[in-house]
Order: structure tokens, then C-alpha cells, then sequence
């Protein structure tokens, strides 16, 4: 079924809705939250409840593109349980190497950041991945959108593992750079 | 800022690239062609045992030799030539295998790219609805204005692309050209190939040339990022000399 389709139905309040989503996109849902989380059952917990908050939020929303508009409710959920497991203990999935690694770029000062500067911020980091080739752009994204493993990364995209880490490397040093230019100290 | 604010920033980024940056991670890494020469020549020795030990007819034996045959042919896309593709220049595809298109896998995943063009690193964009749509897309980096030597399969597109997956670029005036020639073929005389352009990542239509040596131009009206592609439009196994690619002011 076409994606359009899907929202009409989540729209016509049909409850296929979700059984077409998950039929869908069960299995990318169900990457990324295992990506995050680490494990099956923390990641199958996040997936319903992705579907729920989806239920939820269509309507008013209307997503363009509903494969992301899953991730990322699967992301941001997946993230949340996370931060609340890592609280009590450490442990789990890839995100805390890609954390780790993200802490290079940024301060680690606790400020507390303007909705608009946020939106900023992500524009000029649209812009510097527009500045980079599509492929490092998907490594990049591969990495720390979807907290996908070096390993599999590096087999996707037919290179070694430290060929991978040393473009990732050279991708943060380079963002780093170039927000910093515009102002920008995270 | 901290780093875990960072990661929930980069999860606000543009929707397009995350999608691109999915496809990739869904792509189907295919076998070296190698691997699959080595598992044919497996399957070649095995049948020649056997086939010494076995009395059977001379048909069945065709049947397993065509079977063999097809397994060592059970590739599909473009690729460059070297020394393991080089004897397929000039044949008959002979097998009747459904093709495997080489960036999809169906899974759940397939359905945000719903065509094969999304897989590409260059283009963005169809000009049409109209443009019929290649197969499988393989993307090849030219060096000094020359395209490597190439072999293709039936509905293959191979897109010509500078570093970093760059066009060419062009001003209004320009005349973009891309002489090529391909080798000769012991099916048929006259195999077709479609030669078209790319601009700012938005695919429009190609022309189809049939001529073993010919040359592609186009008067550029509107400046901007140019990459040429072709897509094989015969049935039989299509290769490619190195080609040139120029821009004349």
C-alpha cells in the first residue's frame, strides 16, 4: 500500500491503519529502536509504542514523508527509554559509542537552548551535509541518525571498519568546524 | 551543549537525506563476482563427477550444462569490465532468470524507495512521469573526461559522475558531449543504447543510438550540474569502450 494511502487511513480513524504500517515499516521501526536500545524487547515495546503515538498524532498531522515520520517517533522514543534504563545502569545498545563520539562536538555545558536557535542549528547542519558527498552524507547519517554499527556500515557501504570510523572521524571534525565559523559553540 | 541534546538535534534533520541515508543501510550488498564464479565452478566440478559416474541422456546433460551456464550469467546491472566479465563482451544473454535488481531487497523498508532511482547518489529527481525507468542504477566515476570501459545488461542505467558524485558543470551556450563506441556485438549489428543527461539531479529523457560509434550533444539552454547516463536497451550483454566526455564553449 502506498504511504499515502496509509495516512488516509490513519485520517479515516481505520484501525488498518496500523496493521499497514507495521506491515510496512514494522522492520525499520524495529532497527532503529534495536540500534538505540540494544535489545529485542525494549525495541518491540518501542515499536507499539510508536504505532500508538502515530495513532495519535495522525490527524492533525499530515506527514510528506512517513518512513521518517515513523523513525522518528521510533528514534526519539527508543532515545527516551534509553536515557531513562541509563539512568539506573549503563549498558545496551550502539547509542552510547554515538554518543561518545558526538561528545567531540559539543561542550557538554548544560545551557538551556531557544526553540528558534535549535531550528538553527539544524539548518546550518542541513547546510554542511550539503557541502559533504551524498555517500559521507548517509555514513554520517547512518551513524548518528540511525546509531547504526561501524560494522555495518562499513559493510553496507563496502568499506573496512576503519576506513568508516576515519570518515566519521573527519565528518564531526569537519562539522565542528564549520558551526563553529558560523557561530555556533555547542 | 550536551551530547544527548546533540543526538536530538540530529534527529531533525532533513527528511530527504535520512530517507537516502535508510536506503543505503536496506541495500542489498550483492556477492562478489568472484564468489559467484567460485559457487559455479563448484557446481561445474560437482556435475562433472557425477556426470562421469551417471548414465544420462544427452538432453539431461544439456539441461545441467544450460544450468550451470545461467548460474555463472546470473548477474544483472552494469559493471565494469575486467578480466572475469571480459568473455561475456559481444554474447547472447543466455539465461532466463528473472534479474535481481541490485539495490532492492523488498523488505519492509522497500516501500519508501519505490523505484530504483532513489538509490542514486546522483539523481534527486525524474523531469517525467513519462520517463521509463531503469532496472538497476550503477554509478561510475570518470577521470580525466574518460568513461571506464563498462558492460551492461538489458534496463541497466550507468550514470557518469565526477568526483565526489559532481556533474558537469555548465553554462548556457555550452554544448555537452559524450563520444563513445561500443564493442561489437555477435548477436545483432545494431544493439541499442539510450544516452541522456542529468541536470541538478533531475533525470530527463535520452535518446536511443544505435550506431556501434556515435556521439551524444547536447546545446546546454540552462546552466547548471550536468552528468550523462546510458541504459542499455538490448537484450544481449552491451559493453562499452571508454567514451569521452567534453564540454565545448
Amino acid at each position: 500500500m502506498k504511504d499515502r494511502e496509509i495516512v488516509n487511513l490513519y485520517w479515516e480513524r481505520n484501525s488498518n491503519a496500523i496493521k499497514e504500517t507495521e506491515f510496512k515499516y514494522g522492520r525499520y521501526c524495529k532497527m532503529i529502536a534495536k540500534n538505540i536500545l540494544g535489545n529485542d524487547e525494549d525495541a518491540e515495546e518501542c515499536v507499539n509504542d510508536t504505532y500508538v503515538n502515530t495513532w495519535n498524532s495522525i490527524p492533525p498531522n499530515r506527514p510528506n514523508i512517513l518512513s521518517t515520520y515513523l523513525g522518528k517517533i521510533t528514534r526519539n522514543l527508543s532515545f527516551d527509554r534509553f536515557r531513562h534504563r541509563h539512568a539506573a545502569k549503563r549498558g545496551g545498545g550502539e547509542i552510547e559509542l554515538v554518543l561518545e563520539e558526538l561528545a567531540e562536538c559539543v561542550s557538554g555545558v548544560d545551557r538551556v537552548e531557544q526553540e528558534v536557535e535549535k531550528k538553527e542549528l539544524v539548518r546550518a547542519i542541513n547546510e554542511f551535509l550539503d557541502t559533504i558527498s551524498h555517500e559521507k552524507c548517509s555514513i554520517f547519517l547512518c551513524r548518528y541518525w540511525y546509531a547504526v554499527s561501524i560494522s555495518e556500515i562499513a559493510t553496507r557501504f563496502g568499506m573496512s571498519e576503519e576506513n568508516v570510523s576515519v570518515t566519521l572521524n573527519r565528518i564531526r571534525s569537519k562539522m565542528k568546524n564549520y558551526l563553529k565559523e558560523r557561530g555556533y559553540e555547542l | 551543549m550536551k551530547k544527548e541534546e546533540f543526538f536530538n538535534i540530529i534527529g531533525e534533520i532533513d527528511e530527504q537525506k535520512v530517507v537516502t541515508a535508510g536506503m543505503a543501510i536496506n541495500k542489498k550488498k550483492s556477492s562478489p563476482i568472484w564468489f559467484k564464479r567460485s559457487i559455479a565452478a563448484a557446481c561445474l566440478a560437482i556435475v562433472l563427477c557425477i556426470g562421469t559416474f551417471m548414465i544420462v541422456s544427452v538432453e539431461a546433460r544439456a539441461t545441467v550444462a544450460g544450468w550451470v551456464i545461467q548460474s555463472i550469467n546470473d548477474w544483472f546491472g552494469a559493471e565494469l569490465i575486467t578480466p572475469e566479465n571480459k568473455e561475456l563482451i559481444g554474447k547472447e544473454v543466455i539465461d532466463n532468470i528473472k534479474p535481481e535488481v541490485s539495490f532492492s531487497e523488498g523488505s519492509a523498508v522497500s516501500g519508501i524507495h519505490e523505484n530504483i532511482i532513489e538509490t542514486s547518489n546522483v539523481i534527486d529527481n525524474v523531469a517525467s512521469d513519462s520517463i521509463v525507468l531503469p532496472d538497476s542504477v550503477s554509478e561510475f566515476e570518470v577521470m580525466n573526461n574518460t568513461i571506464p570501459e563498462i558492460i551492461m545488461t538489458n534496463g541497466s542505467m550507468a550514470i557518469f559522475y565526477q568526483n565526489d558524485y559532481e556533474g558537469w558543470n555548465c553554462s548556457a551556450g555550452d554544448t555537452l558531449s559524450f563520444s563513445f563506441e561500443k564493442y561489437v556485438s555477435e548477436v545483432t549489428p545494431n544493439q541499442t543504447i539510450v544516452v541522456g543527461y542529468i541536470r541538478d539531479g533531475v533525470l530527463h529523457d535520452g535518446i536511443a543510438c544505435k550506431k556501434l560509434e556515435d556521439r551524444f550533444e547536447l546545446a546546454i539552454t540552462e546552466a547548471g550540474e550536468y552528468n550523462i547516463y546510458v541504459i542499455s536497451a538490448t537484450s544481449d550483454y552491451l559493453a562499452l569502450k571508454q567514451g569521452v566526455i567534453e564540454i565545448s564553449k
